[in-house]
């Protein structure tokens, strides 16, 4: 066993990674979110309130997603997507959960009010 | 001897790692996108005990154009190299340092070729929240290098191939 010693430490080091961003994501505010920010290959084209229930459908060059806002939770219900990752994320509900469609670049994410981006650039 | 021994092993490996890649690319894992198992990682791994650093990344570049040209796409190919590329020089460097098995420099592979991975999904998404997914990509590529670096361990152990160098 001893001579796995700097095997271990090498994989303890990557066990706590993970770890240290747990801790942190949870120490950041965890509030129920407000705000849905809806992204398309980095550009903002939707913010949506969280308490307004609607489906929305987001679409360029043939690719679209289907965004359900529903009892305080965002989800993506329909999609042309290859794998459909994105539909099987299920619902978001808190700030800085977020639904990712890569293929078709959407972000979908929960914001707090004092995130609202104001005129913004964005990095 | 040694020299046809090499070209028909490394030759095999690739072949190997192609088979292995394409097939793990039907997989989901977590329903996360971007996560593979590391599959391919097996021939790699041996490519790179049997006869070092610069096998082993001709090995995995002569798989992802193989598996890229014939299956993917461009973006798929992309990806494949980041990944392939940051895992490579991870493990080369541990495993020069000659102070590490291969379980574990097979554990460093598989967390770094998913970081290549999200790191170029970050570029194309241009949106930090991506990032929320890297604990996850961290201990998924934990778990499939460790199952392909005891599975390679155990393979290098009971196949016998003398004469090889490095």
């Amino acid at each position: 066993m001893k001579k796995y010693k700097n095997d271990f430490l090498l994989i303890l080091i990557f066990a706590v990674l993970p770890v240290i961003c747990f801790a942190g994501r949870q120490l950041a505010a965890r509030a129920p979110g407000e705000l849905v920010r809806v992204t398309v290959d980095g550009e903002e084209k939707m913010l949506l309130s969280l308490d307004k229930d609607g489906d929305y459908r987001v679409e360029h060059d043939g690719q679209f997603n289907v965004i359900l806002v529903k009892d305080g939770s965002v989800s993506v219900t329909e999609s042309n997507c290859p794998e459909k990752i994105c539909q099987r994320r299920g619902k978001i509900r808190k700030n800085g959960e977020s639904v990712i469609c890569l293929p078709h670049k959407v972000v979908i994410t929960i914001i707090s009010n004092d995130e609202r981006p104001a005129d913004a650039v964005s990095e | 001897m040694k020299t046809s021994l090499k070209i028909s092993l490394l030759s095999l490996l690739t072949a190997f790692a192609a088979v292995l890649g394409y097939v793990e690319s039907f997989i989901p894992v977590a329903g996360i996108p971007g996560v593979k198992l590391g599959l391919a990682n097996f021939a790699i791994l041996l490519a790179l005990y049997y006869y070092g650093v610069r096998a082993a990344a001709m090995v995995n570049l002569a798989r992802i154009l193989i598996t890229g040209f014939m299956f993917g796409n461009m973006v798929s190919v992309v990806y494949s190299v980041a990944g392939a590329a940051l895992s490579l020089c991870v493990m080369a460097l541990l495993f020069r340092a000659k102070r590490f098995h291969l379980f574990s420099i097979s554990v460093a592979g598989g967390v770094f070729h998913n970081l290549g991975q999200i790191a170029v999904a970050a570029l194309v998404v241009e949106d930090k929240n991506i990032f929320y997914y890297v604990p996850v990509l961290i201990v998924a590529g934990m778990i499939t290098g460790l199952a392909i670096g005891c599975a390679a361990s155990l393979a290098i152990r009971k196949i016998k191939i003398d004469d090889y160098s490095r």
